[in-house]
């Protein structure tokens, strides 16, 4: 196992942050911390990167302990709000990281140099962090996470705060190095979770709620049928009622419910005939446009289908 | 503990100082007041305690006042470069050592580097670091006063460089604990003028908690003063300490004020 996290709690003052978490995450695709604010992910986040010590319970890193100096170099992560030295240019700092995890000079000019063209920012390496918009010295702080070979990278709201040209380039980094690294994700835009996890956990008031597989179709509360699919259709207007009871009338169909403005939830039967064929006709026949099609449920609807209308 | 990782970072930290444009500045005006203290008064002074008219009173009052040991030097020059020196380093030490972790702390940096190195290497370092700082503007002025004695040229080169070692080397041990002292601050301040007011407050309410104990409950407890770095000034400043007193005290002033940074730093959060 990459991480293990074994029974760990953490309290500041009478209240707890943490409560007896305990999680395993294997080497492969992404992994997403949801949850909302003070949920705990940033103390875990910052217990296994070592700002923090636990209150109780350990982290393991390849079955050995963390923090531990053996570890350096394996582990990396983007602090959420950690700014670099405004006193020193870009370069001169993550090549002082490239040399603190043990590469020479001349290495260390080419690491940076590699890292920086990750995120685009190579042209501004001997600019200093005040020189740059916030958007840039995210993706600075971004880069000295890629630093060397690190096995586990942590990143902690990587995408918020920068323009929609740059998260996407570093969804597309993530999703790029994600067959080399593990990422371990923290963030509240679940479309960008959604496109990058496949693995879910799911943090509420200092405790791991759930764990959910983004690619499986599984109702968590349900015993389901294995024949039971699910559709989410987003449309450009509101279904009328007739429209929502004629797809309800529809071969197959077993619920239609409304997750949201514009969105709706379709259980059905999976049979010998394909369902979505005979959706995009229905729609198409009534004159109904469509924005999206979605196999499944929504990571949000996943995750908040007890709360939906 | 990598000795390797330590000593990146006291480079770094004395980069950090030297080549900012704060430290630059710093630099600056080091050189500009001691070119002022050397010209003005340490020369003219000197002079001074060459005419025998001086000497021949003031010698036997500073003699009664403990300070006969620095009568015996052969360059007039260093007596008054090392009264000077004994009141600015230390005070400069202060002022320069003052940010060692806390603003890195306080700014999230500390965040970057502690996944690279343990704590203990970024405090030595730091530590380390700052050491090598104030060698450095102790060797500045002490070279600048030896060519000041070498123009006078009324001593001899030989001793007045053996006696600028003994100078450069009683500066360094009397700034070492106060810049341990200072990193021991670091670790629970929140910024560099917070330390320099928590150094300043320290010291004052230890001195007169001390002095009140003194007075009212215990005697002799004058001892306990050696929780503090620098503390029998004056007596260093007459060279009337013994070798323990000169050397061993402060090294092991500042093993204990390392240790207890590198507890409080281990234990804080980042």
């Amino acid at each position: 196992m990459l991480l293990s996290v074994e029974n760990l709690s953490k309290s500041f003052g009478d209240k707890g942050v943490l409560k007896s978490i305990n999680m395993e995450v294997a080497p492969g695709p992404p992994v997403a911390l949801i949850g909302p604010n003070g949920a705990g992910k940033t103390t875990l986040f910052s217990i296994i990167a070592g700002f923090l010590n636990a209150d109780s319970g350990k982290v393991l890193l390849n079955n050995s302990k963390l923090p531990s100096p053996a570890q350096f170099g394996q582990i990396a992560v983007l602090p959420q709000d950690a700014q670099l030295d405004p006193r020193f240019s870009i370069d001169k700092q993550l090549r002082f990281f490239c040399r603190l995890q043990g590469l020479s000079a001349r290495q260390s000019e080419q690491e940076v140099s590699r890292v920086l063209e990750l995120v685009d920012m190579a042209a501004e390496r001997k600019k200093k962090p005040q020189q740059l918009s916030h958007g840039m010295r995210k993706r600075v702080c971004i880069a000295q996470a890629l630093i060397g070979e690190p096995r586990l990278v942590l990143l902690d709201e990587a995408t918020a705060g920068l323009d929609p040209i740059h998260a996407r380039s570093i969804r597309e980094l993530i999703a790029n190095l994600a067959g080399e690294v593990t990422f371990i994700l923290s963030s509240h835009d679940l479309a960008e979770l959604e496109r990058l996890c496949e693995r879910v956990f799911v943090f509420s008031d200092g405790k791991l709620t759930h764990y959910l597989n983004v690619n499986e179709a599984s109702d968590n509360n349900k015993v389901l049928s294995k024949t039971t699919e699910f559709l989410t259709l987003r449309t450009r207007i509101p279904l009328p009622e007739q429209y929502v009871s004629e797809l309800e009338a529809m071969a197959n169909v077993q619920t239609v419910s409304l997750t949201q403005n514009r969105e709706y939830l379709i259980e059905y039967t999976k049979t010998g005939d394909p369902f979505d064929i005979s959706l995009l006709q229905f729609l198409h026949g009534h004159r109904l446009e469509y924005q999206q099609i979605y196999n499944g449920k929504t990571l949000e609807n996943k995750l908040f289908q007890n709360e939906m209308p | 503990m990598s000795i390797n990782r330590a000593l990146l970072f006291s480079r770094f930290e004395f980069n950090r100082f030297l080549l900012s444009k704060r430290g630059l500045i710093a630099l600056v005006c080091y050189l500009l007041l001691w070119s002022f203290l050397l010209i003005e008064i340490v020369s003219r002074s000197a002079d001074l305690l060459r005419s025998s008219a001086f000497t021949d009173v003031i010698y036997p009052l500073l003699g009664e006042a403990g300070f006969e040991k620095l009568i015996e030097w052969s360059a007039p020059e260093l007596v008054f470069y090392w009264v000077v020196a004994m009141l600015s380093f230390p005070l400069l030490a202060v002022f320069a050592s003052a940010d060692q972790l806390c603003s890195d702390k306080a700014r999230g940096t500390m965040r970057f580097l502690t996944l690279r190195a343990t704590r203990f290497e970024i405090l030595v370092g730091r530590f380390l670091g700052q050491v090598c700082i104030s060698a450095c503007f102790i060797l500045l002025s002490i070279f600048a006063v030896l060519v000041l004695v070498i123009y006078n040229g009324e001593s001899s080169l030989s001793a007045s460089v053996m006696l600028c070692g003994k100078v450069f080397f009683h500066l360094l041990i009397t700034v070492v604990p106060i810049i341990a002292f200072m990193t021991l601050i670091n670790t629970f301040s929140t910024s560099s003028k917070q330390t320099i007011v928590y150094f300043f407050l320290i010291i004052l309410l230890v001195y007169i908690t001390i002095g009140l104990i003194e007075t009212y409950l215990i005697s002799n407890v004058g001892h306990a003063l050696l929780i503090l770095p620098n503390v029998n000034w004056t007596a260093r400043l007459q060279l009337g300490l013994s070798e323990f007193g000169t050397w061993g005290i402060p090294i092991i002033q500042t093993v204990i004020f390392l240790a207890f940074a590198q507890v409080q730093f281990a234990r804080s959060a980042l």
